[in-house]
């Protein structure tokens, strides 16, 4: 026989009804396949199709064409005509200055003297009290143990 | 009438309903390309509900960048492969008797309408395939009995289109000398 008559003599064979049994049997049995899946996913795929993702972004052009329509060129400021538009910033006064001076190094001052003093028995300035702690460290690090 | 794409869709998303829908379009399919690699009804059974629980099984990770029937031609054939190929590296001597044979009885039973040279061409069918290699029995399943085109086999093999050319031209020339010496022994 010569082999085309053989394939045109094969034919299409059904498939025993047993097998959709046995399929279907497993499917339900597996059902839930690893595969449902979650509410994000769905929503991300729906959102990627170019079926809307096409009409989004077709909307949100118009949005913005009708949004700066009605605004001529003229009307759209930069940053710098913003910000001279802006009242003077508020300028130090000497007064000012000298008060913040006081107010921050005041309590250092302060809090030196209270240290001399708590170790002398007198009160001392912030000079005395720096030249006092200087040359001590002199002398136990230099001049006599030298 | 829901389109494939959908019902895919919603089998993908674990309706089992929908995979009974696939199931009834490719069973012919699936059924016709396990027996002929097989030639053996109840491992081509097996055969056949291993791909179809395959397919259901992976069918969440189908991206479907091919045509699902692409996919599952793809599924049937590596799942016949696999079988032929551990078959023949674990084959033992009174296995083979098994395959390759048509069952006259089974044969008319499950086919009551085929025609009447249909069994004998059937039996001699079994006999020539069973002398191919399982790649080359694969095409000629695929293009002289189901019909599939030439892209489509490519898909379903995974090589490209040239080789499916090649492997077929092969596989006919070899069938064709093996018909010859079968009409000639008889």
């Amino acid at each position: 026989m010569k082999l085309d008559d053989l394939f045109d003599k094969a034919q299409r064979l059904e498939a025993p009804g047993s097998l959709k049994e046995r399929v279907m049997n497993q499917v339900v049995k597996d059902a839930a396949p690893a595969g449902i899946p979650p509410l994000a996913g769905r929503l991300e795929r729906f959102f990627l199709s170019w079926r809307v993702a096409v009409p989004l972004a077709a909307a949100a052009a118009l949005v913005l064409a009708v949004q700066f329509a009605g605004r001529p060129a003229g009307e759209v400021k930069t940053a710098r005509q913003a910000a001279q538009q802006q009242p003077a910033a508020e300028s130090p006064s000497q007064a000012n200055m000298g008060e913040f001076i006081y107010e921050t190094l005041g309590p250092v001052y302060e809090f030196a003297s209270g240290q001399a003093a708590a170790f002398d028995d007198e009160p001392d300035d912030i000079s005395q009290f720096v030249s006092k702690q200087l040359k001590e460290i002199y002398w136990l690090n230099g001049d006599n143990n030298a | 009438m829901m389109s494939e794409a959908r019902i895919v869709d919603r089998a993908r998303q674990g309706d089992a309903k929908a995979f009974e829908a696939l199931f009834e379009r490719y069973k012919q399919f699936v059924w016709n390309v396990a027996y002929r690699m097989t030639y053996n009804f109840e491992t081509a059974e097996d055969l056949a509900q291993d791909v179809f629980v395959a397919a259901w099984k992976a069918l969440p990770g189908f991206k479907g960048d091919a045509a699902f029937s692409t996919w599952l031609y793809r599924i049937t054939v590596n799942k016949s492969l696999n079988l032929l190929r551990s078959r023949a590296t674990a084959a033992h001597e009174g296995d083979e008797a098994l395959y390759n044979h048509v069952d006259a009885e089974m044969f008319m039973r499950q086919n009551p309408e085929a025609h009447a040279g249909a069994l004998e061409a059937e039996r001699q069918l079994s006999k020539l395939l069973a002398k191919l290699d399982p790649d080359r029995r694969a095409v000629i399943v695929l293009r002289e009995i189901e019909g599939l085109s030439y892209e489509q086999i490519a898909g379903a093999t995974d090589v490209a289109v040239g080789t499916v050319r090649s492997r077929l031209a092969r596989a006919r020339a070899e069938l064709t000398k093996l018909a010859a010496e079968m009409e000639m022994n008889g």
